[in-house]
């Protein structure tokens, strides 16, 4: 190095009265000279404890997209990184949910028969909820059981986020696309469903359980479709959503009595 | 609070196997080993101390607390550490937040000291390097270490390990052992494992588990003792009948009955764990 900073300015420099030009180029000098950066007297304490702040900002948690979702909409950051690691949370489930439904709801707007739309709409929660817990949609599960934190109080969470956020979904084309059988039919059996899953999964593994709830919705789809139009909507008529409703409870039930089942790892 | 773990009668079957037959002891501060051959029930009895299996009859006594009671589970939980077998990670998560994550689930709510917490077990786990970097890039090595950070989260009284060393090459299980002698400071610290070595490294206790059964419970030397006269040398192969295998300078060596003609030498832990689960061990090598 053929030049070295004058004493006076890396006195400016380090008292902050040097503008921005001086400060960087003190700091690109200084970057490759030995010799001056000697004449820089430093404070072991302030040395430390800015390394400890820079370390505190580049070494620390970061938030996935999720997550920043989740905060902005006002869930605070510890629950929200509970909820962002469920698969069914992710933007790939999510997106693959929209694209699922518009299809069934334009699919069912030509009331070429099979009301695929209504068929579906109540699946969605249930296999969302599969996922939210358990050995086969959280790959951390044995080290979770193993935590302080309840697990009913995680499931509940996760089964509250996905469940909303699938009646969301569900909800925003139903509405775009305008059910021609009525706004929401399929509201109470998503629901419905839902429970029953919970309630199997004191049984079972939750995935095992939301696919047998999957497969006797779909027999009693088949069952119920009218051979030569494929109509579904007795399934969603009055008396059917009051049966719903009863399900629902017995569900609820079973889930109160014997939730303390997923406080052990083989669910 | 009482400083020590009873296992009293534990029971547990799956269908018509028993895993866990009876197995009573007690664990105290320091290192307990657990060997075993794959299926001898060790990875059940860890899980049944971790809370995440229940046993179908037995008693389970944590610190005088009884993790059977919902009300005390949770208490227990708080007290210990647990490394399963197979860990699972969220692959795209950096090693900092898959800490972050799992210091939540200890209920530690306060985003400043947690992350504190999580600093603290990633330079103790010597990951500080690898902080930032997403688990799908870390090797193997760096995955068991990262599993070993997060069951040391909390600073837990109790620190269950599953096969700690489990695929780690020579030199990082060297390190390991190293990392996982330093915890037991004024700690129950229990580990299962298949290399005898690893015991005699670090294990102040071992337990022999065999058939859901337990088989030995004393030090590495005792359990070295047991083949004391029963460990030879011999140039000409034996019998089948003898458990025998060829040494790295062409010899043979064996444990059991003495062939005629063999050399008698002094018996290693590997040698007495030889005697109480015979063949197994070799099957055990083999899967």
């Amino acid at each position: 190095m053929s030049w070295h900073l004058e004493a006076e300015t890396v006195v400016r420099y380090q008292k902050g009265q040097t503008d921005r030009v001086a400060s960087a180029s003190v700091e690109a000098h200084m970057g490759s000279c030995r010799d001056c950066r000697r004449l820089v007297v430093t404070d072991p304490g302030w040395t430390e404890s800015s390394w400890s702040a820079l370390s505190r900002v580049v070494d620390g948690p970061n938030l996935s997209g999720v997550e920043r979702l989740l905060t902005a909409a006002g869930v605070k950051h510890n629950t929200a990184r509970l909820l962002a690691v469920t698969p069914s949370m992710k933007p790939a489930w999510l997106l693959s949910m929209v694209l699922l439904m518009a299809f069934a709801a334009v699919a069912s707007s030509s009331r070429s028969g099979f009301n695929l739309f209504l068929a579906l709409a109540p699946l969605l929660p249930v296999l969302g909820v599969g996922l939210a817990y358990g050995r086969v949609g959280d790959s951390a599960h044995e080290v979770t059981v193993s935590s302080p934190f309840d697990p009913v109080r995680l499931l509940l969470l996760r089964t509250g986020a996905v469940t909303l956020t699938t009646l969301l979904v569900a909800g925003t084309v139903d509405l775009v696309a305008g059910s021609a059988s009525g706004f929401g039919l399929w509201l109470l059996p998503s629901l419905t469903l839902t429970v029953v899953t919970l309630a199997l999964g004191t049984r079972m593994t939750l995935w095992l359980a939301a696919l047998a709830t999957t497969g006797f919705w779909a027999l009693l789809v088949a069952a119920v479709a009218a051979p030569s139009s494929g109509v579904i909507e007795p399934i969603f008529a009055s008396f059917a959503q009051l049966a719903s409703l009863a399900v629902l409870g017995v569900g609820a039930l079973i889930f109160s009595a014997r939730h303390d089942n997923y406080r052990r790892a083989e669910i | 609070m009482s400083n020590e773990v009873h296992i009293d009668d534990l029971r547990l079957k799956y269908g018509s196997v028993r895993a866990l037959d009876g197995v009573t002891f007690t664990l105290g501060s320091g290192i307990t080993g657990i060997l075993g051959p794959n299926g001898a029930g060790k990875t059940t009895l860890l899980r049944c101390i971790a809370t995440v299996l229940a046993a179908d009859s037995g008693k389970l006594d944590i610190f005088g607390l009884d993790p059977d009671r919902p009300s005390q589970r949770t208490d227990v939980r708080r007290l210990l550490g647990y490394m399963p077998q197979e860990p699972g990670f969220y692959q795209s998560f950096t090693c900092f937040d898959f800490l972050d994550y799992i210091a939540i689930l200890k209920e530690q709510v306060d985003p400043t000291a947690r992350h504190e917490e999580v600093r603290r077990v990633i330079e103790r786990t010597g990951l500080s390097e690898k902080s930032q970097t997403k688990i799908k890039k870390l090797s193997g090595g760096m995955r068991r270490r990262l599993a070993l950070a997060q069951s040391l989260l909390g600073d837990p009284r109790l620190l269950i390990l599953d096969e700690p060393t489990a695929g780690l090459d020579p030199e990082q299980r060297f390190r390991f052992r190293e990392m996982v002698s330093g915890l037991a400071v004024d700690r129950v610290v229990f580990l299962s494992t298949h290399q005898t070595e690893d015991v005699a490294a670090i294990c102040d206790r071992v337990l022999v588990m065999h058939s859901g059964q337990m088989r030995f419970d004393g030090t590495p030397r005792d359990l070295a003792r047991l083949a004391e006269g029963r460990v030879w040398l011999t140039d000409v192969r034996p019998s089948d009948a003898h458990i025998h295998w060829r040494t790295a300078e062409g010899v043979f060596r064996g444990v059991g009955d003495v062939p005629q003609g063999a050399e008698i030498i002094a018996p290693t832990l590997e040698d007495g764990y030889l005697m109480i689960v015979g063949a197994a061990a070799f099957e055990d090598e083999a899967a």
